[in-house]
């Protein structure tokens, strides 16, 4: 049992409302795992923790045996860590194929200096981007919107291209956030397929999501967040039934 | 003195909009201009004083109603845009309409100088000196006493949860627009004895309130007045052993040292500034 | 039309004009506007892709017209060594005020800026025995290319123009390169930035030294071209007019601010009666662009792709 990540004892409070409270778990390699919890109960906190936008009090984050500590939020997809936002942030000025290209960025070589003269290794970069955001469409079956802009096409669509733009590095850890959000049943279906596609290329997946239904067909394991704790952890059908869970949920 | 004032006009908007009002200098050159117009009919100084203020407070709520308010895409780059816009504007309208030229205003208390163990300085220090007290005194009471003044830091701590506890922020901004400008304008025509009016004398009061804000920490009013109290201290005392046309850069190079060393300023509040 | 035709196109109009124009007063204004057509498009690098404001493009023209002509003058150094020293102690002195005000939001590199502006213009005006205070420093050398002089305003014409063109055409490679996404996306969506690996603040930090690079090397360029320098050419003023020629040509739009400053150069110029009224009118289009066109006239140059 390999872990990609682990999550020790995070703690994070704004203005003394502690809003991750001491907690702890971790994905395993080629695992699917989710962290569900109504809202305010903390996701999106430790996520940005998580990937260094928001600082923690204490704990620690390892990856892949090491710890984040002093990795930088640029830092992180160089390591392995990509990720996608709940409210959409692909850029308005740029087309479908250029922003995937924007998330193979790292990958690419060209310095400044090829770029002002436009020396034939920036057109080379630009060609290996090109492929790679291309080959990524394709994969999520979107390659036909490739020219077109953000505020050109649906967004269910959008949500399918922060995917496309986090998985062009391929990278080891996905997260997602909230990749439902927004979208109705049949896109949510086809959602799912796509999170099995990624999972079966060997990317492991941690994901935040509220859709009680998405979560419980396509992950492995469940972590349940409640007021910044982790009230409780296990398989879907542990959790399903749940009563801890059902409460905070359902305030059964 | 003066530049702890600028600096709370810099903080009073900043606290509320998130906004930093580059017009604010020009706030400043407007008492000063509309003063110095007034005792040229010969108004008493308390009623010109007085007039000035009130009517710099209405440019400033015009400022926010029409112009703030109207910004498209209402994003901090644009809003520092908007702001530079007024404050050439303002600048450009006074050269044309008053003109370019400094004008000297004559003291407010009878006696010209005052001799203190030795040093003689102007007597309107201490006008500058008393008005300042006075002001920074009265925010703070309004801030921490007053119903309204609560509301104010309320909008300026959580902008959305005051909304939705029924705070017109809409009105707490104007306010916040309406008080900087007030503020900005008593500043300006108290300071004019010893500066003189002129129509671009906003820019050097302006740049050096904003350096107290960054030595102070943008949006805490305990650092606009520790931060605006060095920087003039520091000014004055260059002046007095280097030289005075250096006096400018001291204010300046204050602020590069603090942005390189503390950028979130001495006084540093939880609202971190990096991003 | 790809950018790059229609920067021929322009580039090929330009030179014929400057074959038919012989009117010294014109030909000398329109490599005036030229000079701004190399700040304003550096500046734009900064404010149109990046999103981040300076307000002190003046004091950095300033900067290299003055270390190249002091260079040349008090140490008789080549020119042409003087202008590039000058541009790379100018370049160095941006990244060193940019690296600690970048970190920060965009109001603190805006007052610094204004503020590094009013420095340079008060030593340029105060410190006499280097700068020659108010009246100016006098007495370049002409520059001159492989021996061949640019003794008149013809040749300087076709001199800078071209070296504005190339200048562009670098900026153009630049924006359309991995560069140019990682910059749209600093300016609109931080955060997606930094999650695909863009140091934000070290591009930043850049592309600002980029511009102070630009704008530096069309101050060397100026002072040798003119031969004469003074403070006036350099204050809060002129900073300003950038940002308005940016601003309004359409952040981001090469063309859009190519267009807005070659104009906006030359009619002050025209209607030197109205020079009171030029800051009002700055003012109106800021205040006018930001309530109705944040884009500026970006649309009209949207069939250039």
């Amino acid at each position: 049992m390999d872990k990609i990540m682990s999550i020790e004892g995070i703690t994070k409070s704004f203005g003394g409302i502690k809003a991750v409270d001491n907690v702890s778990f971790f994905v395993k390699k080629g695992e699917i795992k989710a962290l569900i919890g109504p809202n305010g109960a903390g996701k999106t906190t430790l996520f940005n923790i998580i990937t260094k936008l928001y600082s923690k009090d204490s704990g620690k984050v390892f990856f892949m045996g090491k710890d984040t500590e002093n990795y930088k939020s640029y830092e992180l997809v160089k390591y392995g860590i990509s990720r996608t936002f709940q409210n959409i942030q692909l850029i308005d000025d740029m087309s479908i194929l250029e922003n995937v290209m924007l998330g193979y960025h790292i990958k690419t070589k060209t310095t400044a200096i090829d770029a002002f003269f436009s020396l034939p290794k920036n057109k080379k970069q630009e060609d290996k981007a090109k492929e790679k955001a291309m080959e990524t469409l394709k994969f999520l079956k979107i390659d036909s919107i490739s020219d077109k802009y953000p505020n050109e096409i649906p967004f269910g669509y959008k949500r399918l291209v922060e995917i496309a733009r986090a998985l062009c590095v391929q990278p080891e850890l996905l997260l997602l956030d909230e990749p439902a959000a927004g979208l109705n049943e049949s896109e949510t279906n086809k959602l799912l397929k796509t999170i099995f596609r990624i999972w079966e290329q060997g990317i492991s997946i941690l994901l935040i999501e509220h859709d009680m239904n998405l979560v419980m067909n396509c992950s492995h394991s469940i972590v349940v967040m409640d007021e910044g704790r982790k009230i409780a952890e296990g398989l879907p059908s542990y959790i399903q039934n749940d009563e801890r869970v059902l409460k905070a949920y359902f305030g059964k | 003195m003066i530049y702890v004032l600028v600096a709370i006009g810099f903080n009073v908007i900043y606290s509320t909009t998130k906004i930093v009002n580059f017009a604010q200098g020009e706030f400043l050159m407007l008492g000063g201009i509309i003063e110095f117009i007034l005792l040229k009919y010969s108004i008493p100084i308390g009623i010109s004083l007085l007039i000035s203020s009130i009517v710099v407070s209405i440019v400033a709520i015009f400022i926010h109603k029409f112009l703030i308010s109207n910004t498209k895409d209402a994003n901090e780059l644009s809003l520092v845009i908007m702001t530079i816009g007024i404050s050439i504007l303002i600048k450009g309208v006074i050269a044309v309409s008053v003109d370019k030229d400094a004008h000297p205003i004559k003291h407010f208390l009878p006696f010209k100088s005052v001799s203190l163990s030795g040093m003689t300085f102007s007597s309107q220090y201490i006008v500058v000196m008393l008005t300042a007290l006075i002001l920074v005194f009265l925010f703070y009471f309004y801030l921490k006493n007053t119903l309204n003044g609560k509301i104010m830091q309320a909008v300026s701590m959580n902008t959305l949860a005051a909304s939705l506890f029924g705070v017109n922020v809409n009105m707490e901004q104007m306010k916040a627009f309406a008080i900087s400008g007030f503020i900005g304008a008593l500043a300006g025509a108290t300071i004019a004895p010893i500066s003189f009016v002129q129509y671009d004398m906003g820019v050097m009061f302006g740049l050096k309130g904003f350096a107290a804000c960054v030595v102070g920490g943008f949006g805490n009013n305990t650092g606009a007045l520790v931060g605006g109290l060095i920087i003039g201290i520091a000014e004055s005392l260059s002046a007095g052993y280097i030289s005075s046309s250096y006096k400018d850069l001291v204010a300046f190079l204050i602020m590069i040292i603090v942005l390189f060393v503390k950028p979130s300023g001495l006084f540093s509040s939880k609202d971190v500034e990096r991003v | 039309m790809s950018q790059k035709t229609f920067l021929l196109v322009l580039f090929l109009v330009v030179m014929v004009v400057g074959l038919f124009i012989k009117n010294p007063f014109i030909l000398n204004m329109l490599s005036l506007a030229a000079l701004s057509v190399i700040v304003v498009i550096g500046l734009n690098l900064l404010l149109g892709f990046a999103g981040q404001i300076s307000l002190g493009h003046a004091g950095f023209v300033a900067l290299g017209a003055y270390i190249s002509s002091i260079l040349a003058i008090r140490l008789n150094i080549n020119p042409w060594l003087s202008i590039l020293i000058a541009v790379l102690v100018s370049s160095a002195f941006g990244a060193l005020i940019g690296y600690p005000t970048l970190k920060l939001k965009s109001h603190y590199l805006a007052m610094a800026t204004l503020a590094i502006g009013e420095i340079i213009h008060s030593i340029a005006n105060n410190y006499v025995d280097l700068t020659g205070g108010p009246q100016g420093l006098a007495g370049m050398p002409m520059l001159s290319i492989f021996g061949f002089m640019l003794d008149n305003e013809t040749k300087f014409y076709f001199f800078i123009w071209s070296l504005t063109f190339l200048l562009i055409l670098l900026s153009i490679n630049f924006v359309n390169s991995r560069f140019g996404r990682a910059y749209k996306a600093i300016k609109s969506k931080e955060n997606a930035a930094l999650a695909f690996g863009i140091n934000v603040h070290l591009y930043k930090v850049f592309i600002f030294t980029v511009s102070v690079f630009y704008a530096s090397l069309a101050g060397a360029i100026y002072a040798f071209y003119l031969g004469f320098i003074s403070p006036s050419s350099f204050g809060l003023t002129q900073s300003i007019e950038y940002v308005v020629m940016v601003v309004i040509g359409g952040m981001g739009s090469f063309f859009g601010v190519f267009f807005t400053s070659v104009i906006l150069t030359i009619l002050p110029n025209l209607l030197t009666s109205l020079e009171d009224y030029w800051p009002i009118a700055n003012g109106l289009l800021l205040i006018l662009a930001m309530m109705f066109m944040p884009n500026g006239l970006k649309g009209l140059f949207k069939w250039i792709k």
